[in-house]
């Protein structure tokens, strides 16, 4: 069940994520791109469904550390990797720290993007089988007067499967 | 604040670093620990609860990473600020992962560290707010009462109170008399169905044989008093009932019920310590063992989801994904672990879901997504039936029954039950084909197309797969050919014996099975035994036979009258919980109405697999249930009404095929042999 990664992209270079974004297309992954984080957050506010999000920190308005926050908020499985020009040693260690997946440097070979999303993407699948698991426990801890032994088994296998 | 709390630990290999380090702020009036070593950190954050720890990247031992991630295992709420000379990107993120407060170089001016130190003191707040949940409203005596399922304080009182209450009460006359009535020997005797009634010699009492049996007496002319027997089949009345209270309300873990059977057989002397072991290790629990380490390797082999995309490639159109697909769905379910088998196509179903409704340009068809998936869960539960090998539940029966010393060989089992499968399947099949194919809005579904995507994933079939093919057959054959000389776990344990020498299977991947299930079966069957050698089964018996109408008290009747009973009782509690509970009971009734036991005792086992009207009915229903959302939306494609609604109609279909076809029609032609 391979699907597409769907990636929300948000950079206020406009030419640099025009560019990225048709490499980044031609690898098979469905991106959405962004130039102004306010609109970014507003989609993802609106219910929009993203597996990653690649974020710039530095951009006019809201910088990429508070749209980290934001997303994190509205869905604490969606997998943020930050690409920025300008870095810097302690705010590597304090993104990753806020949830961060991933702190890369612009600029950045295509391939290390990539392998950074898609290592992203199957740590969020691991934690989309998780959530599963935890609503059948939830199922099971409402019904009272009822104890399913197996379940058990497979509430393990749950966090196994492909979604 | 306790009296541990202290507010700074420096860690770092440079001790005169280290100690001007402190010496500074100290004079800050900050209380200030110092260690060289991360093993020494480690000891330092078990003992005292630290504010911020100072730590340093490199040092010989354990690296700086190890430490933080151990310092933040045993207190989460520690802020440990990383200072080092050799700062990395590499090494940022990794320590940002880790949750470290800060990163900084060792060069940082103190003022700026002083700053650092207080700032991650008051962050220090929100780690408290999100590992304390703060202090909500305490929770009232009744949720305190309820508690959680697994660790239940209402039900784990009630529970020990029912015990003591039956311990105490002084025993009805009718005990007294069961145990104390010598074996007549001639027909209709009143202790006709004590499990071990052959073996008795005329005039002796079940007090006696118990006694001798069980090794309770020393002297060979000694007789076990009849205040001890009937004790001791208080004991295992209220056992029974505490053990079923439990495990149908979760009062506490499966698996602990289970020890509790054995500490209270141990310590009221049921039987002496290697019986009471005995009973807990028959045949039956190391076969049920068995099944469960195979399916691990089946699984992990692949060798269920070729099945599996082997079944669905005749669906090429909707009749014969009903009637084709269902029935052998069913069938590989009686040999092969259905929650496997389920657990890997409900995803596969979604798949088809998906790309049905995108290819009929619809946004959703939710009598679509219950065909296919509902569909999925019960063929899956109604091949419980088809041979011993389907569910532990089946087991326990088979363990009964040779209490009683009328196994079933796995071959038998096979001849009786195995027609249930198909005709069901194909009742099911008919069912939805009636009540929901037609609202289907999706005109063509072509499940084989689809799959083919998923066929050609998988590859072609491996060595390994093939292997384990031939394992499996070697094992399914040996059930049914050798399971009377070599019993049910032979064939098992030789099978996983070849899957290690093939390398299908290592040890650790045995580890992994659930053994919760295995202690749950080894204490039934052990329960089981208790309650037939103390003459308890007898005695509960003779009260229900007592109770039930005329017509329902023997033969067909009291077959009817048992399935329908194990049923309700399955869809509540776990099917094999519910077989270890009703089991011991139904047999003997059986044996006291002179109807053959193999009717009652598989009628019984058969109907512990219909629980297909709640979710948590079975594992099938739950896995199904979770999975059933439309990946892309979220929208949920099955109800717990549905369940409910159509899973009320399968299962009386289900009680209906079993008693016309499988007890009026099959058995009534097929006979059964003189016991």
């Amino acid at each position: 069940m391979e699907r597409q990664i769907r990636l929300l992209f948000v950079d206020d270079e406009k030419k640099f994520l025009d560019n990225m974004t048709t490499r980044l297309r031609l690898r098979d992954i469905d991106v959405s791109e962004f130039s102004d984080s306010g609109e970014a957050l507003e989609a993802v506010e609106a219910g929009r469904r993203f597996d990653v999000a690649l974020l710039d920190l530095k951009m006019p308005g809201m910088d990429g550390e508070e749209l980290l926050g934001r997303i994190k908020a509205h869905d604490p499985t969606v997998e943020v990797v930050i690409l920025t020009g300008h870095g810097s040693i302690h705010s590597a260690a304090s993104l990753t720290r806020s949830g961060a997946y991933e702190y890369l440097l612009k600029p950045c070979e295509l391939d290390d993007v990539i392998k950074a999303i898609s290592s992203a993407f199957s740590k969020r699948l691991k934690a989309m089988g998780k959530k599963h698991a935890e609503l059948v426990e939830e199922i099971m801890n409402r019904a009272v007067g009822m104890s399913p032994i197996e379940l058990l088994t497979e509430l393990r296998n749950l966090e196994q499967l492909d979604l | 604040m306790a009296d541990n709390h202290k507010d700074i630990l420096i860690v770092d290999d440079e001790v005169k670093w280290t100690e001007n380090l402190a010496r500074r702020l100290k004079l800050r009036d900050l209380s200030v620990h110092t260690v060289n070593r991360g093993e020494e950190a480690i000891r330092q954050v078990r003992l005292y609860d630290y504010d911020v720890v100072l730590l340093d990247l490199k040092m010989p031992g354990m690296s700086g990473e190890e430490v933080l991630k151990e310092i933040k295992n045993l207190q989460p709420t520690c802020q440990v600020i990383v200072l080092t000379g050799h700062a990395t990107y590499q090494s940022a993120t990794q320590i940002g992962r880790l949750d470290a407060y800060a990163f900084h170089e060792k060069t940082l001016d103190f003022d700026e560290l002083l700053s650092e130190i207080d700032m991650a003191k008051r962050d220090r707040v929100n780690l408290l707010a999100r590992y304390d949940k703060l202090p909500e409203a305490s929770p009232s005596l009744r949720q305190r009462l309820m508690g959680v399922t697994n660790y239940r304080p209402l039900f784990i009182l009630i529970g020990f109170l029912l015990f003591g209450l039956i311990l105490l009460l002084p025993a009805p006359d009718s005990i007294r008399e069961l145990v104390s009535t010598p074996k007549s020997g001639r027909m209709g005797d009143a202790i006709g169905g004590y499990a071990s009634y052959q073996k008795m010699s005329v005039g002796q009492a079940i007090k006696d044989y118990y006694g001798k049996e069980a090794g309770l007496v020393k002297g060979a002319g000694e007789n076990l008093s009849e205040n001890t027997a009937v004790f001791k089949v208080k004991i295992m009345i209220g056992l029974l009932i505490l053990a079923a209270f439990f495990w149908g309300t979760g009062a506490i873990p499966i698996g602990f019920t289970a020890i509790l059977i054995a500490v209270v057989m141990y310590w009221f002397r049921i039987m002496p310590p290697e019986l009471v072991a005995k009973s807990f290790l028959k045949d039956s629990v190391l076969f049920i063992f068995g099944v469960l380490a195979m399916s691990v390797g089946i699984a992990k082999t692949g060798l269920d989801r070729r099945i599996g995309v082997l079944l669905l490639g005749l669906s090429s159109n909707m009749r014969r994904f009903l009637f084709i697909f269902v029935p052998l769905f069913s069938v590989t379910a009686s040999f092969i672990s259905e929650h496997a088998l389920v657990a890997f196509i409900t995803p596969i179903m979604l798949v088809v879901y998906m790309a049905s409704i995108r290819t009929a340009g619809l946004k959703s068809d939710k009598y679509l997504a219950m065909l296919l998936l509902l569909i999925v869960t019960w063929a899956g539960n109604i091949g419980g039936p088809g041979s011993p090998s389907a569910g532990g539940r089946n087991a326990i029966m088979l363990g009964i029954l040779k209490d009683y010393g009328v196994a079933p060989s796995y071959g038998d089992w096979v001849m009786y039950g195995l027609p249930f499968v198909p005709v069901m399947a194909l009742v099911i099949g008919l069912y939805f084909y009636l009540f929901i194919a037609r609202k289907v809005k999706v005109k063509n579904i072509n499940i084989a197309e689809i799959v083919k995507a998923e066929s050609r994933r998988l590859g072609p079939m491996v060595r390994k797969e093939y292997l384990m093919a031939a394992v499996l057959i070697v094992v399914i054959l040996g059930w049914i050919t050798l399971s009377t000389t070599f019993g049910m776990a032979g064939p098992v344990l030789l099978g996983l014996l070849l899957m290690s020498l093939l390398r299908l299977v290592r040890w650790t991947d045995i580890t992994r099975i659930n053994w919760e299930v295995v202690a749950l079966y080894a204490a039934a069957t052990a329960l089981g035994k208790g309650l037939a050698m103390t003459g308890a089964a007898l005695y509960i018996a003779k009260g229900f036979l007592a109770v039930l109408p005329e017509s329902m008290s023997s033969g067909a009747g009291l077959a009817v009258a048992v399935s329908t009973l194990t049923g309700v009782l399955t869809n509540f509690m776990s099917d094999g919980a519910t077989v270890s509970a009703v089991g011991p009971i139904t047999v003997p009734m059986a044996v006291l109405a002179k109807t053959h036991p193999w009717m009652i005792g598989l009628a019984t086992a058969f109907a512990s697999s219909f629980a297909h009207i709640l979710i948590i009915g079975t594992p099938n229903n739950a896995i199904v249930y979770a999975l059933a959302e439309n990946p892309e939306t979220g929208e949920r494609l099955i109800t717990l009404g549905d369940f409910a609604r159509h899973g009320l109609a399968i299962f009386a279909l289900s009680l209906l095929v079993l008693w016309i076809w499988i007890i009026a029609i099959y058995w009534n032609w097929l006979g059964f042999p003189p016991v």
